[in-house]
């Protein structure tokens, strides 16, 4: 167990590792040179002269190890850089868009797991009726959309037409409530594009629940259960689910990897101030240093995710924990 | 005793199959299926259904049927080329750690696992920017960072095979590496790669539409993707016109998707060992 | 009478792709209270779907026919599921193949006993623990060990613990399915000895089900044999195999080696058992039968009474028939 969390960890610093290269190499290997990567569409308009001396203020004409080194030290202070395009450091604007994103992907993350256990549950349960190839046919059809045409079809429908759910944004226009008012009006902005996220990611985890929950009640030790008189519904509870959901745990905190990248395209249709609309407003404006900090953001998140994973796993099955106290 | 009998059918199969071959066709027949040159202002811009424009037309006049017909191509092509792509690589990296074994395996191993871990769609979506718009940008970033699950997959596939009989004769025989791999393995591989390369199309054909919502696409060729993202910038879901702008791209995107991923898994089901018989 | 079990005409068949297919096909037998029986057969003739039927538990792609299963008198057949939980373990306990492989391995082997425990009794968490305790110590393991999870435990240690938790709430009828199968010589002996020792300390009844004719013996004041879903001879213990008349049970007897007494050539049985969808008509055994005459091949026999307490369901030893 020590051995295979060492040899996780060794990848993740490799993953690490090479997401920041990718991310130091990238701009200065730009037809325009880091002068375009960091000053986007201005750089065509600058005099020589005047680029030559912000390169040399920015330290681009020493060598390449350099720079690199200067880069990784950076970093390493938590300096993101700074974004011409929006005239602020980026560190700031990531820090205020953050905890939009972590709302609203968690919240889709919680309602998709409880879904899809519920669901897949219900599936395994009665395998091979119209209800089980009913829920399944259902989810994949759902994971066929792709994500930011649901969201647009979830707007057009229970916004525009039915009026019951805001069209876009974080709050009412205007709006001045404090308070719990406040969480209400954000709740109600908030509900479709959870609603959007989660419908997306329901097939995953419904499919991944049934095929455990088949495979476990198949055990020997289900029919143990029965056998010693323990109610139907408590054998499925107990003991069947506990069981089987020791993958979908591990798929839960590889999912948690993903409350920070995996909104891009639902935040762009909601207009929601988070780091996915940053993604799409930074691709719009070429404003390349956001796009960076942003795909390193996502990185250390997928990391922490699969670190958090691997550290669950023992804890919730006694077969893996002894091995690692051992 | 306690077998239990196969819940999914071939069926669905034939289904997903079927969505494709329509698809298919009117990908090749589309200059004479579409009523229009895509490219061209055939009217007024915004012009909502009517008999001599279907779906109306878009924010600058062009007849929205044809953008959708044309668009089957642009985005099946890029769906499949990408596929491709992520098989080749995953064929190759497969074939070699299984055959060889040992270090290689375990390096090339590591290799899919640091790949599994990467953020997909935010590497692509930086990738794509960086690269700058075109399909063959597309196709590249997109099949080069998709290798990775096949490549598992043919993997422990060739393991398998690598201990059969006939392919230890062939080693016994002298058999160079690249005659038993191309003459034994590779044969025994096929049909489990083609369910991996259905399956990676239908994640190309999402990836794609992605990109090119979010803007990443290539601005001369017109996928579904690059229809909404048009769509979207005109607010259309914000009008009565999201039902002929936005509806019938996604639910082409959809219909793609889940026709790809129907013949995938029912594939995979019946090649895969290990999802055959058992569990 | 005082029978614990009496099992009357039952028929189990599983429905498949192919039709119904009977797996115990108008098995009838007698328990008395504190007597125990063996049942002995080839693998696939039934003796698991019996065991399974007696419980109730048999997989939902197949069924109880017709028939009746009598347990202290009340028919288990009709009895409504709420009811049947409260049957299982506290009046029949199952400890079903390969059941060293069915604990749940989430759960301490202590958290599964207590279960068996708090589900038929309400006692005090307390008092179950110490019963689960005291049920561990009767098959011979450290009550310490009620905090290990089933990994922690070896094969015969695990088949011990199910075997505690049969008897933790003291049934009067254990029906358990090859329990010897799977470890090896020496836990398979202990496991063998313990059962012995508890059924005589605690006087619970055994339907003992094996392949293996000395663990089917090794409990039994009666043996069944059982062939392609029928019961083909019972008797006493003590008249098998020395004095069986059938010839599918002189077969199996032919089969095994004995452990004690001169060496003897050994004679395997040729063919193989019917499959249970399409039974030879006639007696079953016929087509693998040495002495098989017309008569067997038209008419399936009777089981028929040929000294006291040992029946056989065969032409050659019958009233009918030749």
């Amino acid at each position: 167990m020590r051995r295979f969390l060492a040899g996780r960890l060794v990848q993740y610093a490799v993953v690490l590792w090479l997401a920041l290269t990718l991310n130091f190499l990238l701009p200065r290997l730009m037809p325009g040179g880091p002068a375009q990567f960091l000053l986007g569409d201005e750089a065509g308009r600058l005099s020589p002269e005047l680029k030559a001396a912000i390169m040399s203020e920015l330290g681009l004409d020493r060598s390449l190890g350099h720079q690199y080194l200067a880069f990784l030290g950076r970093l390493a202070r938590g300096d993101l850089g700074y974004s011409l395009a929006r005239g602020e450091p980026i560190r700031k604007v990531v820090a205020d868009r953050l905890p939009w994103t972590v709302l609203l992907t968690g919240s889709a993350l919680v309602v998709a797991t409880w879904a899809g256990v519920a669901l897949g549950t219900v599936a395994a349960w009665r395998r091979g009726s119209r209800v089980d190839v009913g829920l399944v046919m259902g989810a994949m059809l759902l994971a066929s959309m792709p994500v930011f045409w649901l969201g647009m079809v979830l707007v057009a429908t229970f916004g525009l037409h039915l009026g019951w759910f805001p069209l876009f944004g974080l709050r009412t226009a205007g709006a001045t409530q404090t308070g719990w008012r406040a969480a209400l009006d954000v709740a109600r902005h908030l509900a479709l594009p959870v609603l959007t996220l989660a419908v997306h990611n329901l097939f995953g985890t419904l499919l991944l629940m049934r095929h455990s929950m088949v495979s476990v009640l198949g055990e020997d030790f289900v029919l143990l259960a029965r056998a010693k008189g323990v109610p139907a519904r408590r054998v499925m509870y107990r003991h069947a689910m506990r069981n089987a959901l020791l993958p979908v745990a591990t798929h839960f905190a590889l999912g948690l990897g993903f409350v920070v990248g995996g909104a891009t395209v639902t935040e762009t249709i909601f207009s929601l101030p988070g780091i996915g609309r940053l993604m799409y407003e930074a691709v719009l404006a070429r404003d390349y240093p956001v796009l960076q900090a942003a795909f390193l953001l996502v990185t250390v998140t997928v990391i922490a995710g699969n670190l958090l994973a691997d550290l669950v796993y023992p804890l919730l099955d006694p077969r893996v924990r002894r091995e690692a106290r051992a | 005793m306690l077998k239990r009998r196969r819940a999914r059918s071939p069926a669905l199969g034939l289904v997903g199959a079927g969505i494709l071959l329509a698809l298919g066709l009117v990908a090749l027949l589309a200059p004479w299926l579409s009523p229009y040159d895509p490219h061209h202002r055939a009217s007024r811009p915004f012009l909502p259904p009517s008999a001599g424009h279907p779906l109306g037309t878009n924010d600058i006049g062009q007849d929205i049927a044809s953008e959708l017909i044309h668009g089957t191509r642009v985005s099946l092509l890029i769906g499949v080329l990408a596929a491709a792509v992520a098989l080749s690589l995953g064929t190759l990296v497969g074939l070699v750690a299984g055959y060889y074994g040992g270090p290689v395996d375990v390096l090339l191993m590591r290799l899919v696992d640091v790949v599994l871990v990467v953020p997909f769609l935010p590497l692509v979506i930086l990738l794509a920017a960086y690269l700058g718009p075109g399909m063959w940008n597309t196709v590249l970033v997109i099949g080069g960072l998709a290798w990775a699950r096949p490549a598992r997959v043919i993997r422990s596939q060739v393991m398998s095979l690598r201990s059969r009989c006939y392919v230890v004769a062939s080693q016994a025989m002298g058999g160079r590496p690249a005659h038993v791999l191309s003459g034994h393995v590779l044969p025994g591989i096929m049909p489990l790669a083609l369910a991996q390369f259905v399956l990676a199309a239908s994640h190309g054909i999402l990836v794609e539409a992605s990109l090119s919502f979010l803007g990443l696409g290539d601005p001369v060729r017109k996928s579904w993707g690059s229809m909404l993202h048009y769509a979207q910038l005109r607010g259309a879901f914000l009008t009565g016109a999201w039902r002929w702008w936005v509806l019938p791209a996604g639910l082409m995107i959809t219909l793609t998707t889940l026709g790809f991923t129907l013949v995938g898994y029912w594939l995979e089901e019946r090649f895969d060992p290990r999802l055959r018989g058992g569990r | 009478m005082d029978d614990l079990l009496v099992i009357e005409d039952l028929v189990v068949a599983y429905s498949g792709p192919a039709g119904e297919v009977r797996a115990v096909d108008g098995v009838s037998l007698r328990l008395p209270r504190g007597a125990s029986l063996g049942l002995v057969g080839e693998s696939g003739c039934g003796k698991t779907t019996l065991a399974l039927a007696l419980v109730r538990l048999l997989p939902s792609c197949a069924s109880i026919l017709s028939g009746r299963i009598l347990l202290e008198g009340e028919d288990l057949v009709q009895m409504p599921e709420t009811a049947m939980e409260g049957v299982r373990w506290r009046r029949v306990a199952l400890i079903p193949q390969a059941a060293m492989n069915s604990l749940n391995p989430v759960y301490t082997v202590g958290w599964q006993i207590r279960e068996a425990i708090a589900t038929h009794e309400r006692v005090a968490s307390r008092e179950a623990d110490r019963r689960a305790a005291a049920a561990l110590e009767l098959v011979g393991l450290d009550p310490a060990r009620r905090f290990a999870y089933p990994h922690e435990l070896s094969v015969g240690m695990r088949q011990r613990v199910v075997i505690a938790m049969a008897f933790a709430c003291r049934p009067p009828l254990i029906v358990a399915d090859e329990p010897g199968s799977g470890l090896d010589a020496i836990s398979r002996a202990q496991v063998l000895g313990l059962m012995q020792r508890l059924r005589h300390r605690l006087g619970t009844s055994f339907v003992m089900i094996s392949h293996d004719l000395e663990e089917a013996t090794a409990l039994g004041d009666l043996v069944a044999v059982m062939y392609a879903g029928k019961v083909v001879e019972v008797c006493p213990a003590g008249r098998f195999p020395g004095q069986a008349r059938h010839p599918y049970s002189r077969a199996l007897a032919a089969a095994h080696p004995p452990l004690r007494g001169p060496r003897q050539q050994l004679t395997g049985i040729p063919g193989e058992v019917p499959r249970p969808g399409s039974p030879p008509p006639g007696c079953r055994f016929h087509p693998r039968c040495p002495e098989a005459a017309a008569a067997c091949r038209q008419v399936g026999p009777e089981l028929s009474k040929v000294a006291p307490g040992h029946h056989v369901a065969c032409h050659l030893w019958g009233g009918e028939g030749l």
